[in-house]
């Protein structure tokens, strides 16, 4: 995260001295465009440590699963079992109607985390092979890499 | 050089409270994946008669195998011992995995959504103990092996801490199951 303020404060003051002499004497008084990115970065990473998964998951279109249909049903025992072979907590599960087979793995923690399965990875696998797609996701979040790639995932969603 | 006899006693000091801790905190979840395995057992022996029951009316010609699935349930759950527990145990998936192969028989039965959830249910409680008790074996392992390798070793043998027992596969289980592929009718 803190690479990603950086790279932003460095987009900033370039900008600032191409742009607008910004550091030498004719310029303004203020460095404006290295203020606002790195205003822009602070503001981004704040959100997207406490609310990124939430603005990822509504940007997908993921919906939350409903019991009652029994392909949502299985998805749901599936990662409870792997959720206990791993010894973490049951992350919230998560739905996307897409046809295509994918799945994703977001939250800033173990307790927070969400998985994210399209409805064509459910009609296209088994039972196994879901399972295997969800020992993967799972491992993203003991591996905490779902911290790492939430920063650059919640820049997409608000452009 | 006081100083430094005093940062040596600080360090060790710290090390001693973090490994009893780590050790105490193992055991305790070691407890706690023991107690999961049996939740799911019990869960389990509920489900069965619901299966049974929701498969009755179509299978009227089964009903040895149904009667032999009640009986080595209540065997299992009144089983004693490991040995014991074990057999009756392989009992239990054996007549159940029967009433699986003969459900294919019946369409109707495939096509009845209360039949199908029971067995997802069923399925995911079987997945379920062989996960708790795979992570119950990987908890073991860490304890056991903290107790063993140096300097740790000292530690937990001053305080009394004793290697847990890993869950071990019954012997019935680990024969490798027959196969009849021959077509029978």
């Amino acid at each position: 995260m803190a690479v990603f303020i950086l790279f932003f404060l460095f987009i900033g003051a370039t900008i600032d001295h191409l742009y607008f002499d910004a550091f030498t004497s004719a310029g303004p008084t203020l460095p404006i465009a290295t203020i606002f990115s790195l205003g822009f970065a602070t503001l981004t990473t704040l959100t997207a440590y406490y609310g990124g998964s939430d603005i990822i998951l509504s940007s997908l279109g993921a919906e939350k699963l409903n019991l009652r249909i029994p392909e949502h049903r299985e998805l749901h025992n599936i990662v409870t079992e792997m959720a206990l072979a791993s010894g973490s907590a049951m992350p919230r599960v998560y739905v996307i109607f897409d046809p295509a087979p994918n799945a994703l793995a977001t939250g800033s923690n173990e307790k927070n985390a969400a998985i994210c399965v399209t409805t064509g990875l459910l009609t296209l696998l088994d039972r196994e092979e879901t399972q295997g797609v969800v020992a993967h996701e799972i491992s993203h979040i003991r591996n905490e890499d779902i911290l790492l790639m939430k920063n650059p995932r919640c820049v997409d969603a608000f452009s | 050089m006081i100083f430094v006899i005093w940062g040596i006693i600080f360090v060790i000091g710290i090390w001693l409270i973090s490994t009893y801790n780590a050790l105490t905190a193992l055991r305790l979840r070691i407890q706690n994946a023991w107690r999961q395995i049996d939740v799911q057992l019990k869960r389990r022996y509920d489900l069965i008669p619901n299966l049974v029951e929701a498969v009755k009316g179509y299978m009227q010609h089964e009903q040895d195998t149904l009667q032999k699935v009640i009986e080595a349930r209540s065997q299992a759950m009144v089983s004693k011992g490991a040995k014991e527990a074990a057999e009756a145990e392989n009992m239990l998936n054996q007549s159940l995995g029967k009433i699986f192969v003969l459900m294919e028989n019946y369409p109707d039965l495939k096509a009845n959504k209360n039949v199908l959830n029971l067995q997802e249910e069923l399925t995911t409680t079987e997945n379920q103990i062989t996960f708790a008790r795979q992570y119950y074996n990987d908890l073991v392992t860490q304890y056991n092996t903290k107790q063993q390798i140096f300097p740790s070793n000292m530690l937990a043998g001053f305080f009394g801490f004793k290697p847990s027992e890993l869950f071990e596969a019954a012997e019935a289980e680990k024969a490798v199951p027959r196969v009849n592929l021959s077509l029978t009718r």
